[in-house]
C-alpha cells in the first residue's frame, strides 16, 4: 500500500521540490505566522503534492491501469489517505532540516521550530481538508473536482476563520460565556483529545465515504 | 475443463448506449478476435470483464471464477493489454515496472528482463519519450511477466506499423502454443485475425451477431455475385447483406453450399474476409 503512495512522489519530482521551496517562501514571507508557520507551510506543501498526484493520475488515465492490477479500489483509496501523512512528514523533516540550516547561516529570520502543538495543528489541519477534498475527487476525477475544490480552498483559508468569528459574535451571551468558560475550565489535554477525536471522526466517515463512492465508478 | 473466459447475459445500460445481454465463452489453449465497429461494445465488454465498469446484470467467469468475487485472485492470472497507454508519462520504463510488478503475485524479473531484450525496450527512458510501438510492447512485456493464463488485449494494433503488428501476431502464436493458456483480442483490424485467430465473436451496436470458429465461419459464409435476377431464387433467412453494382449484384450468404446448389454453377460463389462479413452485417443494420 505504500508502494502507491511513494509513487504519488515519483511521478512528480519536479512538483517536489516546487513545494518545497514553498516551504522556505511560508518561512521568509509569513514572519508574522509565529506558532501558525509550521501548519501554513506543511498544509500547503501537503495540498500541493496531492492535487499534483490526483492531476497527473487524471492526466495519464491511471484509474485504468492501476484498476486493472491485482489490487483492490479500497486499496488504491486507503493508499491516497496515507499519502497526505507521508508527504506532512517529508515537509516536517524538510522544515526541521531548513531551520537547522537557517539557523547556522545566522540568518535573522524568525522561524518558529517544530514542537509538538504545531504537529498537532498540522495533523488536524491536513487531515480535515483533505478529509473534505477525497470523497469530491474519488467521486468525480480532479478535472471535475478541480472548481468546487477551488472554491472549497478559499473556503477553508479564509471562510472558516471569518465563519468561527461570525458565530461566536454572534452567539447569545449566554452560550458565548458557556464557551469560553468551558475552554477555560477544561484542561489543555482534555481539549486536545476532543480535537484528536473530533479530527479522527471526520477522517474515517471521508475515508469510508471515499471507498464507497470510488467502488462505484465507471472508468 | 471449465472455459477459460465465459460472459453469460451480460448487461451494461449507458445513456446513449447499451450492451444487451451477451454471450460467449473461450477455451483454453485458444485465440478468439473480437471485432466489430468503432461504438459497438468491445471496449466496453473488456472494460467489465477487468471490472473497470460496473455490469447491470449477467454473469462473467474467468477460470471458471465469477471475476468480481474472485477479482484479486482472477486478474493476478490476466495480463491485459490496452490501445492507449495508461502508465505515468513521467517516470522511467524501470521506476513503472518497479510500480507494478509488486502487486503480481507470480511476478518474473527474468522473463520481464527477456523481453525487455528482445523487445529492445530503453529502460531509462520515460515512457512518454517511447514511441507508440514501444509502449504497446512495454505494456505486452508487462502482461506476459506475472504467469497470466489470459492475455485480454483491446485493440493492440491499431496505430502500429505492419512490422510490429507482425512481430505482435508472431508472438501471441507463440505464446499459445501452450494449451493452458488463452487469448482474447479485440480489434478492428480484421486481417490480424484472418492470421492468427480460432474463433471470431462479432459484435455490433451493443449485441453479438456470431461467435464461432474461424474456418466454419468462413465455410459457411459465401459472397455470391452475378445478375440480379438470381437474387429472387435464395431464402431470404440466407441473406445477410446485399450490395449493387454495374455488374449486377454482389450478395454476403449463410449456408454458401445449400444456395450454391439452387445455381448450378450460374454464379460465382467467393471466400468472404472477416471484413466482409463485418461490413455486410454493419450496413444491413444500418438499412434496417
Amino acid at each position: 500500500m505504500l508502494n502507491l503512495a511513494f509513487k504519488d512522489l515519483l511521478i512528480q519530482k519536479k512538483s517536489f521540490f516546487f513545494a518545497l521551496l514553498y516551504i522556505v517562501f511560508f518561512m521568509f514571507v509569513f514572519q508574522s505566522l509565529q506558532q501558525a508557520m509550521l501548519p501554513a507551510a506543511i498544509t500547503a506543501f501537503t495540498y500541493i503534492l496531492v492535487m499534483g498526484a490526483f492531476a497527473l493520475d487524471d492526466k495519464n488515465k491511471a484509474d485504468i491501469m492501476l484498476n486493472s492490477l491485482p489490487v483492490r479500489r479500497s486499496m488504491v483509496v486507503t493508499s491516497k489517505y496515507l499519502s497526505v501523512y507521508l508527504f506532512a512528514l517529508i515537509g516536517i523533516v524538510a522544515y526541521m532540516i531548513l531551520h537547522y540550516i537557517a539557523r547556522l547561516a545566522k540568518v535573522s529570520l524568525d522561524i518558529y521550530p517544530v514542537d509538538l502543538s504545531g504537529i498537532l495543528s498540522t495533523f488536524v489541519s491536513i487531515s480535515i481538508m483533505n478529509a473534505i477534498f477525497f470523497p469530491l475527487l474519488f467521486k468525480l476525477g480532479y478535472t471535475k473536482a478541480k472548481v468546487i475544490n477551488l472554491v472549497l480552498f478559499f473556503v477553508f483559508f479564509f471562510g472558516v476563520p471569518e465563519l468561527i468569528n461570525t458565530a461566536v459574535s454572534g452567539m447569545e451571551g449566554e452560550w458565548q460565556g458557556g464557551l469560553v468558560t468551558f475552554l477555560k475550565t477544561t484542561p489543555d489535554y482534555m481539549i486536545t483529545l476532543l480535537l484528536i477525536i473530533g479530527t479522527l471522526l471526520i477522517l474515517s466517515v471521508s475515508w469510508l465515504l471515499s471507498m464507497k463512492l470510488y467502488s462505484k465508478r465507471d472508468f | 475443463m471449465e472455459p477459460i473466459l465465459e460472459i453469460k447475459n451480460l448487461r451494461k445500460n449507458f445513456d446513449s448506449f447499451s450492451l444487451k445481454d451477451i454471450n460467449l465463452s473461450l477455451e483454453r489453449g485458444y485465440i478468439m478476435g473480437f471485432i466489430g465497429p468503432n461504438g459497438a461494445g468491445k471496449s466496453t465488454t473488456i472494460k467489465l470483464i477487468m471490472n473497470l465498469i460496473k455490469r447491470d446484470s449477467g454473469e462473467i467467469k474467468i477460470f471458471g471464477k465469477d471475476n468480481i468475487k474472485n477479482e484479486i485472485e482472477v486478474k493476478n492470472k490476466i495480463g491485459f493489454v490496452l490501445d492507449e497507454n495508461h502508465y505515468y508519462d513521467e517516470v522511467t520504463v524501470t521506476q513503472m515496472k518497479n510500480i507494478v510488478a509488486p502487486f503480481y503475485k507470480e511476478w518474473d524479473e527474468k522473463v520481464f528482463d527477456k523481453y525487455i531484450k528482445d523487445f529492445e525496450l530503453p529502460v531509462d527512458k520515460k515512457i512518454k519519450e517511447l514511441s507508440k510501438g514501444m509502449k504497446m510492447k512495454f505494456s505486452l512485456a508487462i502482461a506476459l511477466s506475472h504467469n497470466a493464463s489470459l492475455l485480454i488485449m483491446d485493440e493492440p494494433t491499431s496505430g502500429l506499423d505492419p512490422v510490429i503488428r507482425s512481430e505482435l501476431l508472431d508472438i501471441l502464436t507463440e505464446l499459445i502454443q501452450d494449451e493452458n493458456k488463452g487469448i482474447f483480442f479485440s480489434t478492428h483490424i480484421t486481417s490480424d485475425l484472418d492470421k492468427i485467430a480460432d474463433y471470431i465473436t462479432f459484435i455490433n451496436d451493443g449485441e453479438i451477431v456470431l461467435s464461432d470458429t474461424k474456418d466454419s465461419l468462413l465455410e459457411n459464409y459465401g459472397l455470391l455475385k452475378g445478375p440480379k435476377s438470381l437474387m429472387d431464387s435464395i431464402d431470404k433467412k440466407d441473406i445477410v447483406g446485399v450490395k449493387e453494382n454495374q455488374y449486377g449484384l454482389e450478395t454476403l450468404v449463410r449456408n454458401k453450399n445449400k444456395v450454391m446448389r439452387l445455381f448450378n454453377g450460374k454464379a460465382v460463389m467467393e471466400k468472404p474476409t472477416l471484413d466482409d462479413i463485418m461490413v455486410y452485417y454493419t450496413r444491413r443494420n444500418e438499412h434496417a
